[in-house]
């Protein structure tokens, strides 16, 4: 797996779940090689910012490497970390937001209408929509990495769309 | 036939709508990653695993119950947010440290508390002698490990749950007079809205952040009370001013460069004229043309006329630069878009009315995995550098670098000092002309909170060893302790001519509180603190106790007989009890399973007691040594009820200016949802002015 692998586009979408199965033989290292690129585009896909991913992705795989050796799913694991560090980033920003908080937001000049339009979704919504649209997840995975049931990611999928489609036509 | 036909359509609008959304945010977040050293990641684990306090078990249950309540987050803002400039309006609040009236009645504004705050208030009924934390900070970085730590220690005096008959009391610790503090009110005649981030320049005069109709400002103020803009340089994000001189600096970052270069520049009349600094340093060795350096400015100071700005610099990959440096497209403009898969990377160039798709491996780029990041310095490690770029205004060169970070920088009449935290060691480095820097070693690492004062003094604001530390330096001096105060930590601190202010929190004593709580799930009630300071597990059908645990058991870093514990990803902790007699898995207790009964402790609305901050002190003093504390409650007369405050304070020349905005845990009844965890109360933002003879 290379460098860009995975999360490339709403298509290429190779989750590493041959990591999942043949943990054993892989060492920390080789899964670290493989999976840091797709972790922290995952997140900056999140966040929508360079800020703070790469800390987020660094942050998950010190959480799987402490447990390493106990993990049946690493792969798994490490992309909820990566999931729940990204949510929580995004829940303080939300905060900070709305009560003019904190550094502001560097925005970088020049971006995509639907990228500034999922930028003002709740961070439950737009994190849902993210995995499902950019990060290629299945119900299932998102369910598992946002720590929801499948249903509810139906719900929050189906009522992001509806509201990125009013933010848009604002 | 119709409903179906629209359900359709629906479905497929949202595929293609999702599908343009993915695409976009393919376009946002893909691109190069360089990865760092796998020890990095390993020392990484190892400084949380250092930092993590023992937290095994049942006991991680009520560590979960802190946590959700949202008192994670807060106290790591470093800003904060206003609305309004200011005049004065009101009677003196109460002061002195008399103790609180019962069954005060209205006006509400400045009325003092009628209920003690957590410190002072002392309910007897926890647990007490629980054991002592180690409540040092978590590594820079990891901020789960720090907010864990913060929570842990800023719930142990919650309300009903945790009292600790060893709190100190402001009145305890103070061995100067307090402040008499005055309600201001908003002045909004001149524009300004939004007035927040206030600091003090030092030499009288308070500067704060503003929204205005021109858009963001600066604005000061010689009284605390009129306010007018200080004239910005245009397409700055600010980040770090200096208008203690005569030479004014700002340093920040490009707003109208995508990559958010670095900016920064100086102004000698005051504003009306801006010219901006070549930054940029160059490279030590010479680096390909596809990794340029960002600049980001970390601090910005002069001395006199001349001008110190200290930045950071690493090389990112501009992968369009390295497409074309590989032959794969004639110039960057030519770039139409590119494509990832798992092997290559798809290129499409040309122009708007005609386009070819061209491809090249990972490996052919230099990007496969087993090849060295292409912008990785030669040793291969990403090392932050701190260079100090001096500048008399004309010429602009590089002093010196250093590996490590700024704490904190300032320029005094007599020259520069800069106190940096290298891998090593915390070094102070002073330079009379911003050329030649003289490096003394300080020892040791901890949180500091710094302040400049007039004439060059800086005050500190140190934590180690459960103690907060006052310190001051002169010009090139070491910083020499002026005052301790053992049990408190530091939080804001600000000097000028009318003294040196900070806030303090106390350092509590208890592991982690218990909250009275029951949470039922398959039969089994979970009765938290019950004993108190333990657990039960209760069989609803039987009417009996499966397991009772004693705080001895939870203060244990044993997990007893019978329980499991499983570390969920986000670090929570779900506990499994089992059958004595079988082993069977009885019933499994999960952060979740707590949340509802949070909330309606939040809300205020149960009848097991609601969590509460800590209070937070103000300490003031007008030579560092001796201090006067109080607690927000008494400087503000703000009941508890209102909201927990979050205070900045600054100092001007004979006064000192407190913002006080609230934050309610009665409207956190979302958290974990799409609200955030910790709102703030509406309007709810208030200044105060004390006057200092």
């Amino acid at each position: 797996m290379g460098a860009f692998a995975a999360y490339g586009s709403s298509q290429a979408l190779a989750l590493p779940r041959v990591l999942d199965c043949g943990v054993a033989a892989i060492d920390f290292d080789a899964f670290y090689r493989a999976e840091y690129g797709p972790m922290v585009r995952l997140a900056r896909g999140l966040l929508d910012t360079s800020e703070c991913a790469e800390e987020i992705a660094q942050d998950a795989f010190a959480k799987v490497f402490e447990r390493w050796e106990r993990l049946d799913s690493p792969g798994g694991y490490l992309r909820t970390a990566v999931v729940n560090g990204a949510r929580s980033e995004l829940r303080k920003r939300e905060v900070r937001r709305r009560v003019g908080l904190g550094h502001p937001r560097q925005v970088p000049a020049e971006r995509d209408y639907l990228v500034d339009a999922l930028d003002r979704l709740p961070p439950k919504r737009r994190t849902a929509l993210v995995l499902r649209f950019y990060a290629g997840f299945s119900e299932r995975e998102i369910a598992e990495a946002m720590s929801v049931r499948p249903g509810t990611v139906k719900s929050l999928v189906s009522r992001g769309l509806a509201e990125l489609r009013e933010v848009i036509e604002q | 036939m119709n409903d179906n036909r629209h359900r359709d359509q629906r479905t497929s609008d949202d595929e293609a709508l999702g599908a343009a959304l993915g695409e976009a945010v393919a376009r946002s977040a893909d691109g190069p990653v360089d990865t760092p050293p796998v020890l990095e990641i390993a020392e990484r684990a190892s400084a949380s695993e250092t930092a993590r306090r023992v937290r095994h078990g049942v006991v991680g249950l009520a560590a979960a119950a802190a946590l959700i309540a949202g008192l994670v987050t807060w106290r790591t803002w470093d800003g904060d947010g206003g609305n309004g400039n200011i005049k004065l309006i009101t009677q003196p609040t109460v002061s002195g440290t008399t103790a609180p009236e019962p069954e005060q009645s209205e006006p509400a504004e400045l009325t003092r508390s009628d209920s003690a705050p957590a410190a002072a208030g002392a309910d007897p009924a926890g647990v007490a002698d629980e054991p002592a934390v180690d409540s040092a900070d978590g590594p820079p970085g990891d901020e789960t490990s720090t907010a864990e730590s913060r929570s842990g220690t800023e719930q142990a005096d919650s309300g009903s749950t945790v009292a600790d008959s060893s709190l100190l009391t402001p009145e305890e610790l103070s061995t100067g007079p307090t402040l008499m503090w005055l309600e201001v009110d908003l002045d909004t005649s001149t524009g300004h809205t939004n007035v927040h981030g206030i600091e003090s320049v030092g030499d009288g005069r308070v500067l704060a952040r503003a929204a205005g109709d021109a858009g963001d400002s600066v604005v000061v103020t010689t009284d605390g009370t009129r306010w007018s803009a200080v004239p910005m340089p245009a397409g700055l994000l600010l980040e770090y001013i200096d208008i203690s001189g005569d030479r004014w600096l700002v340093g920040g970052s490009d707003t109208t460069d995508p990559g958010q270069a670095g900016r920064a520049s100086f102004s000698d009349d005051g504003g009306t004229t801006w010219t901006e600094l070549a930054i940029a340093p160059a490279p030590t060795e010479p680096t390909p043309s596809y990794c340029p350096e960002k600049v980001r400015v970390r601090s910005v100071m002069s001395s006199g006329d001349r001008i110190v700005v200290l930045i950071d610099s690493f090389a990112v990959l501009d992968l369009a630069a390295l497409v074309v440096e590989h032959g794969l497209a004639p110039n960057r403009d030519s770039i139409l878009r590119w494509d990832y898969t798992a092997e290559a990377l798809i290129i499409e160039v040309g122009n708007s009315s005609s386009s070819v798709k061209v491809e090249a491996t990972h490996e052919e780029l230099g990007l496969g995995p087993g090849q060295p990041p292409p912008c990785a310095a030669p040793d291969g490690t990403h090392t932050e550098r701190v260079h100090i770029i001096t500048s008399d205004g004309i010429d602009t060169e590089r002093a010196a670098e250093y590996t490590g970070w700024a704490v904190s920088a300032a320029g005094t009449p007599d020259g520069f000092s800069v106190i940096l935290t290298t891998p090593q060691e915390t070094l102070l480095l002073t330079s009379s002309d911003g050329r030649n820097w003289i490096e003394t070693p300080l020892g040791g690492y901890g949180r500091s909170e710094v302040a400049r004062s007039s004439g060059g003094t800086t005050w500190h604001a140190t934590r180690g060893d459960g103690t907060l530390h006052i310190q001051r330096s002169g010009f090139g001096e070491v910083p020499t302790t002026t005052a301790t105060f053992e049990g408190l930590q530091p939080g804001v601190l600000a000097a000028g001519p009318a003294g040196v202010v900070a806030t303090a929190w106390p350092v509590l004593e208890g592991l982690y509180p218990i909250p009275d709580l029951q949470v039922t799930k398959n039969g089994y009630e979970l009765r938290l603190n019950e004993p108190v300071g333990g657990l039960t597990l209760w069989d609803l059908a039987e009417g009996s106790a499966v397991y009772e645990f004693g705080p001895e058991v939870l203060q244990s870093d044993t997990i007893p007989e019978g329980v499991r514990e499983i570390t969920e990803a986000d670090g929570s902790t779900t506990v499994v009890f089992e059958d004595p007699d079988t082993g069977e898995d009885l019933v499994a207790i999960t952060s979740e399973d707590l949340e509802p009964d949070i909330d309606e402790m939040a809300a205020g609305t149960g009848q097991r007691g609601a969590f509460e901050q800590p209070p937070t002190w103000i300490g003031w003093s007008a030579d560092g040594t001796d201090w006067g504390w109080q607690d927000a409650a008494e400087a503000f007369g703000i009941d508890p009820g209102e909201g927990d405050p979050w205070i900045t304070l600054a100092v001007g020349d004979d006064f000192v200016l407190a913002r006080v905005e609230l934050f309610r845990m009665s409207d956190a009844s979302d958290y974990g949802g799409e609200l955030g965890p910790y709102p703030p109360v509406d309007d709810s933002v208030r200044w105060f002015i004390a006057p200092v003879p």
